[in-house]
């Protein structure tokens, strides 16, 4: 299963932090600091921004997600890195084909996506990503099938308007 | 997005210079938000504006704790955005495992059941986080009718089915029974792939948690990847870059990995043909990066089912060839995957030689800067290495540790010192490449691993002169802390071996010791006072020198060592060398039934979430012989022995057994049983109540011997797990402790000329006649035939009984209390004078009973006895014919002295100054048991040479040990 989608940008600021799995209680000492949740984020940010261009999409281990036995997938587009956390049962290449899938539905919502877009819609791309993983697992791969259940849930949900 | 305020606030925070500005803007927000919550008539609007900024502040990192009373407000709107955003925060509630209320459990259980579908699909999220078994048994019925029920929409079945996934993985109690499983297996045929990709999931879950309720798994799955692949049936809009629903047909490849291979020839047909189809579009055309990639995932997913069932026939090569293209390609993922499979392959193929093609390949592997792509080339490596090229892979291993960096070598460190344990066949190699490894780690190694070294070059006396003369080297004040360490504790063991040769006399010795404490380590300073006191032990003249030390730097340690220097201190001044020798002799080690380092691997590679289909140390961990260093000296004996026993058919074999077991009474290491495939030698270590008996295992032939299994299986009830609870109650009970590892014990393989050795440990609870039997079965290699041997554990009673010193006014006042049958046992019997040299007793060097002594050693000398003894007999028997009715005084003086090197041998203490007559024996020592107590056991032989008679007197605090004693032994000493 896909433990925990990661979008930030080479700064290591947050654009989406999505965990499938309930995270351990840590102490909150500082207040700029919620919790594991942006510790786990900044270790995976120092993972994934060493490497370079030329290796390879895939990294072993993150020390803070409950499960060790897990890859990190991750793909760098333009200042952005999309980083999927997935245990061994996923098929590391088909995690990568999800990311570019994720990247090209979010592209078709908004019309060439840039990190602006990411930041003042970041609701709506959690939207976007539940339509496409749910608890750790894929939903659906088609990207019509995708933008047309984003689009359609609202009308759905409130027909007469 | 229509909140302005929202955007206004999210601009103002970019526009923020500094950290503290951007605090300052977020107070004022909280603050903001509190007191509008604080209205009670606040708007939807307002609440879903208020709730969204905090959402965006969780993310930008900040400490915010939402309101739970307005989420629920929120998930209880009827407005879309609104319930979307309060869903939204609950999952972030959820993630950071915060107690929701109960009130938020009830709105979410309401939009499962009675909401519209886009609430309900919304409830399915928030259920799909709750790590709460409660709701999960609650819903899961729910939600399974929702996913057979007709009249749910696709987008919710989906749904529906990957929470039930997730659900059943966390929960695996939920699953109701077979046909539950069945009907979800059965819709692996549903029209939309959408859906049955979602339903692969969930089958996915079943096949790994139940998968004996899910054998129509394995036809579902062929056919759909048949109707993809082969008759290519499926609707256009699911083609992916032009592959077919690439995703769903990987969960299918890997539904079949976790299912026991079928024996259906058809469908195995059908899966090979899948197979090579996938196999097959490797060759065409690279198109773009997402073709070339889902096509490459298939192919990998492919490779691994055909490893899963066992690479039949044609695919084995073709599967290497595919590897090998992934491995050699330029796309540095591919070469990262091929490599990875190539050692799931490795663990599951055994025959090695097919990779030593490819080993130059791997090698250079390692050479990348890449850290993931060395790691699973020094997996593949690790599980790949046999005898002939450990040295060359340790080598480049080790080149690959000193690139590596700090904090990130303790996994190839573990490997390294794995491999080198295994297969060192030369001494000094053992030893230089554990000091390369400490020396070069620099501090960032695991303590297990200089503690390992330790054990492996205490347990092989063949390792110790060459290990001490290296440590004296390396022991420099500024060398590496577990260098030091390892140098210390062998100086302090071993020095005195070499003492006598140049630049290395006590007395340097001691000065590089005193220089070793310069780092002010105190576990360092602890140690090196111990290693010099055990030099004085041996070298008394070192004294003085030694306490003139010890009081210098006394005042630079704590409490703790200033208390240990002091009584060293005291004890140096006692001077009294048998003290000195008592206190400071020669640690024992044992090499212990699993070694640290292992275990460590072992560790990793147990894993909470899916189950991996394989793991890359389970190969080595399989095969893992304890015995470390196989001197090809001792193999080529062994086979000299085991062409000599070949001759001898089972039937004689159980007579050996009699006089085997008896000698392994009084000798604590010695050959039990051998036949054509195998040869059994087991070694004793008592503590009474405890006794370790240590089985060695070598596979005699020249071909690897499948499904080997070892165990104890007890005398009564042996097809019931022994509790500890209950075992206590029996009279000797196998213990299993944590570190009894059932993996260890059964389904092994054991290749050619290699040893395994297998621990167990007992507890003597009282007096036992019965023991447990030793089963060992294994694959027969002609037929494939499971062959059983069955055999009792070498133990006795007698064997828990301890040498006890007491003097002979003592013994005689004891002999005196324990009169009458209460407490006495008396056998008369003719004595046996061929026992002297049935059992050869006096013609062993006294080391064989040294408890202290090697098993190499002790191994080597039952190899000699075992094939030399045909020939001893003869000469022996010979000789004794030709002198018999010269020299019979000669042989009754043999007979007596065996017999009381026996008693000795079995652990009595003999009383010398009891009885003026030569021809008798006096002895006493103590039985312990666990729950029973202890028994003082008092025995007496007296021997009358001219009437040819002998007469066993044993009187115990049990009676029952006097009658086991006598019966025992005048059945060995009689005729």
């Amino acid at each position: 299963m896909i433990k925990a989608a990661m979008v930030f940008n080479n700064f290591g600021k947050p654009r989406l932090l999505k965990f499938f799995e309930q995270l351990p209680q840590t102490e909150k000492k500082l207040k700029r600091d919620s919790g594991i949740q942006q510790s786990i984020l900044r270790e995976t940010f120092g993972l994934v921004t060493r490497r370079e261009a030329t290796q390879c999409n895939f990294l072993e281990g993150n020390q803070q997600i409950k499960d060790k036995d897990i890859r990190i997938i991750y793909r760098q587009y333009a200042t952005l890195y999309f980083v999927f956390v997935a245990d061994k049962s996923e098929s590391e290449l088909g995690i990568l084909d999800l990311i570019q899938l994720f990247v090209e539905t979010l592209n078709r919502c908004f019309n060439n996506v840039c990190e602006l877009d990411l930041i003042f819609h970041y609701n709506e791309i959690n939207y976007i990503l539940s339509e496409i993983i749910m608890g750790g697992m894929v939903v659906e791969t088609k990207i019509n099938e995708i933008i047309l259940a984003v689009k359609e849930s609202k009308s759905r949900l409130e027909p007469k308007k | 997005m229509a909140m302005r305020g929202l955007k206004t606030f999210i601009t103002d925070l970019r526009n923020c210079k500094t950290d503290e500005e951007e605090q300052r803007r977020v107070n004022k927000e909280l603050a903001n938000i509190r007191s509008n919550f604080k209205d009670k008539k606040i708007s939807g609007y307002s609440r879903k504006k208020y709730v969204s900024k905090l959402v965006f502040m969780n993310l930008a990192g900040y400490q915010v704790s939402f309101d739970q009373a307005v989420i629920e407000a929120l998930v209880k709107s009827d407005k879309y955005s609104e319930k979307r955003i309060g869903y939204l925060a609950l999952s972030i509630i959820i993630q950071e495992n915060l107690n929701l209320s109960k009130n938020l459990y009830n709105a979410i259980l309401a939009d499962l059941t009675k909401s519209s579908e886009v609430g309900s699909c919304m409830a399915l999220h928030a259920i799909s986080l709750l790590e709460n078994q409660k709701i999960a048994t609650m819903v899961s019925s729910i939600i399974y009718d929702m996913i057979l029920s007709k009249g749910v929409q696709f987008y919710q079945k989906k749904k529906a089915s990957l929470c039930l996934s997730i659900l059943i993985r966390r929960f695996p109690s939920i699953i109701k029974s077979n046909i539950w499983c069945e009907e979800l297996i059965k819709l692996l045929t549903y029209p939309h792939l959408g859906v049955v990709t979602s339903i692969a999931s969930v089958v996915l879950v079943l096949v790994q948690t139940k998968p004996e309720w899910c054998s129509s798994a394995t036809e579902y799955s062929v056919r759909k990847l048949e109707k993809i692949n082969i008759t290519r049936d499926y609707p256009k809009d699911y083609l992916y870059h032009d592959v077919p629903a690439p995703w769903l047909q990987i969960k299918l490849l890997r539904i079949l990995q976790y299912l026991e291979p079928t024996d259906d020839q058809k469908l195995l047909t059908q899966i090979e043909a899948v197979i090579l189809n996938i196999y097959n579009n490797l060759s065409s055309q690279k198109k773009n990066l997402q073709n070339y990639n889902i096509v490459s995932a298939l192919i990998i997913e492919a490779v691994n089912l055909s490893i899963h069932l066992g690479c039949l026939g044609t695919l084995i090569d073709k599967t290497v060839t595919v590897l090998n293209s992934f491995i050699s390609s330029k796309d540095v993922n591919m070469q990262y995957l091929g490599l990875d499979t190539m050692g799931h392959l490795a663990v599951d193929y055994e025959d090695l030689k097919i990779f030593q093609k490819y080993k130059s390949v791997f090698f250079s592997a390692l050479n990348y800067t890449d850290s993931s792509i060395q790691n699973r080339a020094s997996d593949l490596l690790f599980t790949i290495t046999t005898i002939e090229t450990a040295k060359e892979t340790v080598e480049k291993l080790v080149a690959l540790l000193k690139r590596t960096q700090l904090g990130q070598r303790s996994d190839l460190l573990a490997k390294i010192a794995v491999l080198t344990e295994k297969y060192a066949t030369e001494y000094t190699w053992y030893v230089d490449v554990m000091y390369d490894l400490i020396l070069f780690s620099d501090g960032d190694i695991d303590n297990n691993i200089w503690k390992r070294a330790v054990q492996v070059i205490m347990a092989n006396k063949e390792l110790h002169v060459y290990a001490v003369r290296r440590s004296l080297l390396v022991i420099e004040p500024t060398a590496d802390k577990n260098a030091l360490k390892l140098s210390i504790y062998l100086i302090g063991e071993l020095g005195s071996l070499i003492s006598a040769e140049p630049e290395c006399s006590p007395m340097i010795q001691l000065n590089k010791l005193e220089l070793s404490t310069n780092k002010n380590d105190s576990e360092i300073c602890g140690m090196a006072i111990t290693a010099i006191s055990k030099i004085v032990a041996n070298f008394p003249e070192m004294g003085e020198d030694a306490i003139k030390f010890f009081n210098k730097i006394k005042k630079n340690y704590g409490i703790i060592i200033q208390q240990r220097i002091n009584e060293y201190i005291a004890i140096i001044e006692l001077k009294n060398p048998t003290l000195m020798q008592a206190v400071f002799s020669k640690t024992e080690i044992s090499i212990g039934s699993g070694s640290s380092i292992t275990k460590q691997l072992l560790k990793k590679s147990k894993s909470m979430g899916d189950r991996r289909t394989w793991v890359p140390e389970t190969k080595i961990l399989r095969h893992e012989s304890k015995e470390n260093l196989q001197l090809t000296s001792s193999n080529s004996k062994a086979q000299l022995n085991s062409s000599i026993n070949s001759g001898m058919a089972s039937s004689i074999a159980v007579e050996i057994l009699e006089s085997n077991y008896n000698q392994l009474l009084w000798q604590k290491f010695g050959y039990l049983y051998n036949n054509e495939e195998i040869k059994i030698s087991v070694k004793l270590e008592l503590l009474p109540p405890v006794a370790k008996l240590l089985f060695y295992v070598e596979n005699t032939t020249n071909k690897p011997i499948d499904n080997f299994s070892i165990n104890i299986q007890s005398d009564k009830n042996s097809n019931e797990e022994s509790l500890p609870a209950e075992a206590t109650t029996e009279d000797l009970c196998v213990i299993r402790d944590s570190d009894y590892d059932e993996h260890l014990y059964s389904g092994l393989k054991l290749l050619p000329g290699i040893k395994v050795e297998r621990t167990f440990k007992f507890t003597c609870n009282r007096i036992f006649y019965n023991v447990p039997k030793l089963e060992i079965s294994y694959a027969c290699d002609y037929n494939g035939t499971l062959k059983t041997i069955n055999f009792p554990v070498p133990l006795n009673f007698v064997q828990f009984i301890e040498p006890v010193k007491l003097s002979s006014q003592d013994f005689l006042s004891r002999w005196q209390q324990l009169q009458g049958s209460l407490y006495e046992s008396q056998v008369i019997f003719v004595p046996d004078l061929s026992i002297v040299e049935k059992y050869n007793v006096l013609k062993l060097d006294n080391a064989s009973f040294d408890k202290g002594s090697s098993t190499d050693d002790d191994e080597l000398l039952s190899n000699i006895k075992a094939a030399e003894s045909p020939f001893v007999d003869i000469s022996d028997a010979e000789v004794l014919k030709s002198t018999k009715n010269n020299d019979e005084s000669a042989n009754i003086a043999d007979y007596l002295s065996s017999v009381k090197k026996i008693f000795e041998s079995v652990g009595l203490f003999e009383i010398k100054d009891l009885d003026s007559d030569p021809e008798n024996y006096t002895g006493v020592g103590v039985a312990t048991t666990n729950t029973a107590g202890r028994f003082g056991t008092l025995v007496r032989f007296e021997l009358d040479s001219a009437k040819k008679m002998a007469q066993l007197t044993v009187r115990a605090t049990s009676c029952d040990i006097s009658v086991l004693f006598t019966k025992k032994f005048s059945s060995i000493f009689g005729k």
